[in-house]
């Protein structure tokens, strides 16, 4: 066992020959009766500590996976965030032909100051753990050094399956199919949607000043160089002007794109019914005003916003105008005229509000953000209560 | 992010028999609902409820309503006053009987300034009109929200079922009758099956 764990230290420890990693080993597991993992933090640490500084290993940021190790890194300055404390000088994300990184450097080591597009040697700076993620820390012992050469991250960014996507501000690439597209909440946004693999969907977004080619519905993508972003708990992507799509002709099977809740109605919110949108960016208008373009002639629309609650969870649910349509029998024209005959647009709601509170539902749709999509909606139907009651008396005895 | 509190699904003769109320600790106690965690360890801040509206009286001249609801084990009793206009205009004018669908947060007050005698309501957000159907498919999933509860109260020893053993020593097999009890008032509707239903079937 010692012989095997002291393999895989030594690939760690190039520098360090096996032996002395098993006799180091030996004494701690042996003599000293010290755990497993403790002992291997305890051994990288002792023989980290003496190949520091000036024998830091050159590595590729994939080959990050143990902390406190010394290591050089060529790489290039992504993204630069704001500091979250005083004592942090510089913070963001690194990049190299084989993934990306986040990186620290310490106030009190006095580097010089890098700028984000640039590459650079880092000598001698200390990989480390912060919440399951591996980082690199810059300290006083490290050194940085501006490349004339550009180091080539494009191709670089790690190829991720959606459901791996749970951090933000990652570089990634992904291969996917376009489930859904929206029409775009505003002009500076140039296509919104929901993309899909084998494992999950994500919202996508490509702005406009990014120029991509457009993708269409239905198709698999490469999409290269995407970076995260965080929206609530959510994580969304964004398409940057460094993306790259290239259509793969493929055809990815989506998992996970619908969910299902049964329940019952238990309210109908604000902004359902005959709404006005703008028509310049399809926003939904309040009190007659677009956010954006302000007061608009705006155009007529239908929609339900409500939520579905099964008495564990209360899922807000979305119905577009084909749904309500669908559920209702209600058509946009005939919503107008109501509410023109009422002289009250909110005659509309209260039809609505009347026909579904209350009542039981089952739907299925994609959850994106906060609402369910509404795909499907039906009633929900008792058949047989008898059978009904046997099966609970089954499913409990 | 703000999360809505479910509606939990209670049968009546649970809510009447149980008492204990509370607000959350770490929440401001101005903007705490307050909750009732019943006999079976319901942790209810809202409730949804499909019954029979039987009964509704007007207390005083304030427009304040008092009314009951149905389900197949009782009733509950629920107020709604000036801050609950759209449930009291439609108690206002409700017909006596009907089913009706009601979401309403917990309410309580203390009987005669009596501290030790604090009665429970609801305190309906919404009322709409129902049918048998969907009052039937309440009944079923309230059976099984119960009988899920009672497993759980039994072999589990999550906060919200073992605070509601503790204060109430809670008689499963009470509960284990009160939703067969509802169960089989279905059965007689539906005339589909007679087989009796015993207590041994269910767990």
């Amino acid at each position: 066992m010692i012989e095997k764990m002291a393999k895989e230290l030594h690939e760690q420890l190039p520098n360090i020959k096996v032996e002395e990693i098993a006799a180091r080993l030996e004494l701690l597991l042996n003599k000293y009766k010290v755990p497993e993992e403790e002992a291997k933090r305890s051994v990288l640490n002792f023989f980290g500590a003496k190949t520091s500084a000036a024998s830091a290993q050159p590595v590729k940021i994939k080959d990050i996976k143990v902390p406190k190790q010394w290591v050089t890194l060529r790489a290039k300055v992504l993204q630069l965030w704001t500091p979250n404390s005083d004592t942090i000088s510089q913070v963001g994300l690194l990049g190299d032909d084989t993934g990306t990184l986040k990186f620290v450097a310490w106030k009190r080591a006095a580097l010089p100051m890098m700028e984000e597009g640039k590459s650079y040697e880092f000598k001698s700076i200390v990989t480390d753990s912060f919440q399951n993620k591996f980082q690199v820390n810059m300290n006083k012992n490290s050194a940085i050094t501006l490349l004339k050469e550009e180091i080539s991250t494009r191709n670089g960014t790690t190829a991720v399956k959606i459901e791996e996507l749970d951090e933000e501000n990652k570089w990634v690439s992904l291969r996917a199919k376009v489930v859904q597209l929206w029409e775009p909440g505003s002009e500076s946004i140039s296509q919104v949607g929901l993309i899909g693999d084998e494992t999950g969907t994500v919202k996508f977004t490509a702005w406009a000043n990014s120029n991509l080619p457009k993708v269409e519905g239905g198709k698999c993508y490469e999409f290269h160089s995407v970076v995260t972003e965080r929206f609530g708990d959510r994580i969304n992507i964004k398409l940057t002007p460094n993306t790259k799509i290239a259509e793969t002709g493929e055809n990815i099977n989506v998992r996970g794109a619908v969910s299902e809740i049964n329940g019952a109605i238990v309210d109908i919110l604000p902004g359902s019914g005959l709404i006005k949108r703008c028509p310049a960016c399809n926003r939904a208008l309040m009190d007659g005003l677009c956010g954006e373009h302000g007061e608009v002639e705006g155009i007529e629309d239908l929609r339900i916003k409500a939520v579905i609650d099964d008495g564990e969870v209360a899922q807000d649910i979305l119905l577009n105008r084909d749904a309500v349509e669908r559920l209702t029998g209600m058509t946009l024209d005939g919503a107008k005229k109501a509410a023109a005959e009422a002289a009250d647009p909110g005659v509309v709601m209260d039809d609505i509000r009347k026909s579904m509170m209350g009542k039981y539902y089952a739907v299925s749709g994609p959850v994106v953000g906060r609402y369910l999509l509404v795909e499907t909606i039906n009633d929900m139907d008792i058949v047989d209560a008898g059978a009904v009651i046997n099966e609970i008396i089954q499913s409990t005895s | 992010m703000f999360k809505r509190e479910p509606a939990r699904r209670v049968f009546a003769q649970e809510f009447a028999e149980s008492n204990l109320t509370f607000k959350e600790v770490e929440v401001d106690p101005k903007f705490s609902p307050r909750f009732l965690l019943t006999q079976t360890g319901a942790k209810c801040g809202r409730l949804f409820i499909v019954g029979t509206l039987i009964e509704r009286d007007e207390v005083g001249s304030g427009g304040i309503y008092r009314a009951k609801v149905a389900d197949p084990t009782g009733s509950f009793p629920l107020f709604s006053g000036q801050f609950q206009k759209d449930a009291t205009q439609f108690l206002a004018s409700a017909e006596i009987p009907s089913f009706v669908a009601v979401v309403g947060k917990i309410g309580a007050y203390e009987a005669q300034g009596d501290e030790t005698d604090t009665r429970i309501f609801v305190r309906p957000e919404s009322f709409s009109t129902a049918d048998l159907k969907n009052r039937n498919i309440w009944v079923i999933d309230t059976a099984r929200q119960t009988l899920q509860r009672i497993k759980r109260m039994m072999d589990d020893d999550a906060e919200d079922a073992v605070r509601a053993r503790e204060h109430y020593k809670t008689d499963a097999e009470h509960y284990k009758k009160i939703v067969i009890k509802a169960l089989e008032s279905l059965r007689d509707e539906s005339e589909a099956q007679t087989t009796e239903v015993k207590i041994v079937d269910l767990m």
